[in-house]
């Protein structure tokens, strides 16, 4: 007879084991925190530190020169340099992104799908790629030129070098930053404040003023962070057009006299300019969520501005905007390639150093995107699963690397890898690892957010049901992850393959990528060479735009 | 710490599967009594468990038996959840000790993992894994093979799922759903099967039939159960023993109806229904109250007390000449709850004021003439049959048809 008691015998040993609880962080923990994850996400906190902790270090060690090379008038030439040209960039960008946003968001021009997704785009452009493909539109014999040419005969079209090249090119590529969330944020916004403003008396440019923009300010100001980091991270342009900020000096520095006290110095000071950034946008951000929670009540839609005779001009003002920031990069890319091919210049080889070059990218960043992610999980289930005191420092920890210029991070990783990695310096394993530290958020992100959204009552019904921890990862977290996780994987992919400082800096003698491929021939002017490994990184950083705009879209719900 | 366990291992062997593997007809008349001295099920012995300054579970003593269900119930936030958790092994106790089948799975900082414990758990959301089919949701505790699958598919038959295996949860309806997680929980056979809160997201007919049903099949596959809830009607209707759960204690235990009608405090008469409480003078079975002298059950007690009557143990009688007057009426179909006052002087109601003034009386079988107390002004609640209808206004009798429950104030 099938009774109960018959399971007595066939229970088979049962033994206690040790919880622990001695790791158990702050009260709020629902239960013990297995240590293998304790483990595994201290491991994964402590590479991500290497950069930002060897730097200073380093700097440490020869202190007296670093405090030399510190205050030395070059070195507050470059900051002076760097700060001026992401003011200077910041300003114009959001002057731009401002009514692009207002055009998009709150007046009845027509097909503004189309118009947000071209508007946007830019966001795709690696500055290198976008900065030489205007200097080769330009140059004598670039589409600019010849256009014009045709046009209103011989002219001789400023060049794009120096600070006004780099402003402008970059202002082009980092106005979408503004515009994307600034446009979110006018599309939610609640008609029913400016009525009521209205309905106080508050007349149309108090109204502004008062109501509208203390609305939009969370998020335009974390636009121009976002913007105002961009720049002074940005080695690509600076580079191309000549203008000596922060990174470009790094790099110059490793590359010439390698010098390491003074890049550390350098390296440092940029490190210290993007952290605190880096804290102040994410102030912002976390503010934003708190003021703009939803509000009771079904929003209505808000009935737009009618353009009437000036949908005309809107409509060409963002046509000028997308032609300039991409569609003249594009098509500039577009003539060098057929006039390489043309000419006979991009013959074979070519061809075949391109696809080289491809090669290897695809290798190291399918590397760094798998890395990636397995480093990812542990920090991702720690503090979605355990929150607690050790959570939060892990999270914290981790969060100082985040945002770091690559060029910092690859220096960081220079340094440590000669001294204590001797074996893997010159192999691509520091690649990767530059790429991984690098790009880590971009992993952590979604695998958090579908964590988050997880119901850790699955977890435990699958114990109860038999399964143990490593089982239930199995056949039931993983599989439930997997979207979070392959969108990590191809976003690391992705912006692993059109990164450049790392690149330059970490690839073992004769290991050439896309990316350093096309910066090289662009660098000494080949730009034919340049062409069509620019235009694949442009389809590559496409895509990787794209699955990130579908997941900022995921978070803020489907608006 | 190592000895026999009394429980079905999720994963049984070949042997174990010819045995367990029911036949639908098996169903019936497997019930184990619960032999005098019979190990129970699960034991909980001091258990405590604190979050930081918040103490979920403070020292809370239960056992559990075979084919028994046992009903936890307590307001939101006492620590039902928290103790159902440690019982599961999801928590680890600060304090005290958990046995499953007379052998401790868990003693501060040591605990058998949640997949050792053999432990059936049905919570509030369901819990159904979203990428995987009801067939392979209820199998997912089974051993994989073409064994498992029909377990599975006979556990989907016992709760009526039969033709739904290949839907995916969220193509099912609520109650669909409760009866996968049920099945889900029950497939491996456990010892205990834990539910919280279960019936909580459904509507209320299919919460009621679910409950039947949810019984039923309980008590013939012979498990021992416990069910979190805090709903008074779900904890009388389905409890074999109810349990009260008070600031992270267990307070009392028992019966359903013996923790209606005697509950130890005002607090657990409250949670099990609605009360009337009267401040009264007891002397041995009867006590003194603004309504009247009233009889109490339980042993004689004197001084002063907090007498409590439900409702339904107050009889109601039209009568114009009646010292009560309806204030008002809720109507529920099958029964109406009256709000009464006593009658003041100038024939308006709120006469509680003139109580106080007024004499003892000598009458048993009414309330005619109610006695010194201290006054409340709260309504009393009344409830009687629906015809005939009393509506506000209308001056009534009250009889006390069952005897109060009387708690001394001393302290």
């Amino acid at each position: 007879m099938r009774s109960v008691a018959s399971g007595v015998e066939r229970a088979g040993p049962l033994s206690l084991r040790p919880t622990w609880a001695t790791l158990r962080s702050g009260g709020r923990t629902a239960s013990p925190v297995p240590l293998g994850l304790v483990m595994a996400a201290l491991l994964t906190t402590a590479v991500l530190l290497i950069p930002p902790l060897y730097l200073v270090i380093r700097a440490a060690e020869g202190w007296q020169r670093s405090w030399q090379w510190l205050l030395h008038p070059r070195t507050w030439h470059l900051l002076h340099n760097s700060l001026v040209l992401a003011g200077a960039v910041t300003v114009t960008a959001v002057a731009l992104a401002l009514p692009l946003a207002w055009l998009l968001a709150r007046t009845d021009l027509r097909h503004k799908r189309l118009w947000l997704v071209l508007l946007a785009l830019p966001l795709a452009m690696p500055s290198y790629v976008g900065t030489f493909a205007l200097q080769a539109a330009v140059q004598p014999g670039g589409v600019a030129a010849i256009l014009l040419e045709s046009l209103a005969g011989r002219v001789t079209l400023p060049r794009v070098e120096g600070f006004w090249g780099a402003w402008w090119v970059l202002t082009l590529f980092t106005y979408p930053y503004v515009l994307l969330p600034v446009r979110a944020a006018w599309s939610r916004f609640d008609p029913g404040l400016e009525e009521a403003a209205r309905s106080l008396g508050v007349g149309r440019a108090r109204r502004f003023w008062r109501v509208v923009l203390p609305q939009l300010w969370p998020s335009v100001t974390a636009g121009a962070l976002v913007v105002a980091m961009y720049v002074l991270s940005d080695f690509g342009a600076v580079s191309l057009v000549r203008y000596d900020t922060l990174p470009l000096a790094i790099y110059a520095q490793y590359g010439g006299s390698f010098d390491r006290a003074r890049a550390a110095v350098l390296a440092l000071l940029l490190l210290l300019i993007t952290v605190v950034l880096h804290r102040v946008e994410r102030a912002v951000q976390r503010r934003q969520a708190v003021l703009f929670r939803a509000q009771p009540g079904v929003p209505r839609p808000p009935s737009p501005v009618r353009l009437g005779r000036w949908a005309g001009p809107a409509t060409l003002a963002c046509a000028l905007v997308a032609v300039a920031a991409w569609g003249l990069p594009a098509l500039s890319l577009l003539h060098w390639l057929s006039w390489g091919l043309v000419r006979g210049t991009s013959g074979v080889d070519h061809l075949r150093a391109v696809a080289q070059a491809a090669a290897s990218s695809v290798y190291v960043a399918a590397l760094a995107a798998a890395v990636a992610v397995a480093a990812a999980f542990p920090l991702a289930y720690l503090t979605t699963r355990f929150p607690g005191r050790l959570a939060r420092a892990v999270e914290e920890a981790a969060y100082l690397s985040f945002g770091l210029p690559g060029i910092v991070v690859a220096l960081a990783l220079v340094f440590f890898g000669v001294r204590y990695l001797g074996p893997l310096y010159q192999t691509i394993s520091l690649l990767v690892m530059a790429h991984t530290v690098h790009f880590m958020p971009q992993a952590l992100a979604p695998q958090s957010a579908a964590l988050a959204r997880l119901n850790p009552h699955l977890e435990e019904v699958a114990r109860s049901l038999g399964e143990r921890p490593a089982g239930v990862l199995r056949r039931v977290v993983l599989p439930l992850l997997r979207p979070g996780v392959l969108a990590g994987a191809s976003l690391v992919f992705l912006t692993s393959i059109k990164e450049l400082p790392s690149t330059l800096l970490l690839s073992p003698t004769g290991f050439r990528t896309l990316a350093a491929l096309t910066w090289m021939s662009a660098a000494e002017g080949f730009f034919a060479r340049a062409a069509l490994p620019g235009l694949v990184l442009l389809g590559v950083s496409a895509a990787s735009v794209a699955i990130m705009l579908r997941h900022e879209q995921e978070r803020w719900g489907h608006r | 710490m190592t000895s026999q366990l009394g429980y079905r291992p999720p994963l049984a062997n070949t042997a174990d599967e010819a045995e367990v593997a029911p036949s639908p007809g098996a169903a019936h008349g497997v019930r184990d009594g619960e032999a005098p001295g019979e190990v129970p099920a699960a034991r909980c012995l001091d258990v405590a468990r604190y979050f930081g300054p918040v103490r979920a579970v403070d020292g809370a003593t239960l056992t559990l038996r075979r084919g028994q269900m046992t009903v936890l119930i307590g307001s939101s936030g006492c620590g039902k959840t928290t103790l159902l958790r440690l019982i599961a092994g999801f928590e680890v106790p600060d304090r005290g000790r958990v046995e499953i089948g007379g052998v401790t799975v868990a003693q501060p900082g040591r605990a058998v993992p949640p997949e050792r414990r053999g432990v059936g758990v049905v919570f509030q959301d369901y819990a159904l894994f979203p990428h995987l089919t009801v067939a392979e949701n209820v199998a997912f505790g089974l051993p994989r093979g073409p064994e498992g699958a029909r377990r599975a598919a006979w556990w989907l038959r016992r709760v009526g799922l039969e033709g739904l295996e290949s839907r995916y949860p969220h193509e099912l309806s609520g109650g669909q759903q409760q009866r996968v997680a049920l099945a889900r929980a029950l497939a491996p056979r456990p010892q205990l099967l834990l539910l919280d809160e279960p019936f909580a997201s459904l509507d209320a007919a299919l919460r009621v039939r679910l409950r039947r049903e949810v019984r039923q099949i309980v008590v013939e596959e012979g498990v021992a159960a416990l069910l979190v809830t805090h709903d008074p009607a779900e904890a009388l209707s389905m409890a074999d023993v109810v349990a009260v759960m008070v600031s992270g204690r267990i307070l009392q235990v028992g019966p359903p109806d013996m923790v209606y009608d005697q509950p130890l405090t005002p607090g657990i008469a409250a949670l099990l229904g609605e009360v009337n409480l009267l401040p009264a003078v007891a002397r041995g079975q009867v006590a003194e109250t603004p309504i009247g002298p009233v009889p109490l059950r339980g042993s004689p007690v004197s001084g002063r007390v907090l007498a409590m009557l439900r409702p339904e143990w107050l009889g109601c009688t039209p009568d114009p000449a009646g010292p009560f007057e309806v204030m008002g009426r809720e109507y529920h179909g099958s029964f109406q709850l009256l709000s009464v006052v006593p009658v003041s002087d100038d024939g308006a109601g709120g006469g509680w004021e003139r109580l106080r003034a007024d004499g003892p009386t000598t009458e048993t079988t009414g309330l005619t003439r109610p006695s010194v107390a201290h006054g409340k002004s709260t309504p009393l609640k009344v409830r009687s049959p629906a015809v005939p209808a009393l509506h506000p206004g209308q001056r009534v009798r009250l009889r006390v048809l069952q005897p109060a429950v009387a708690w001394s104030q001393g302290s």
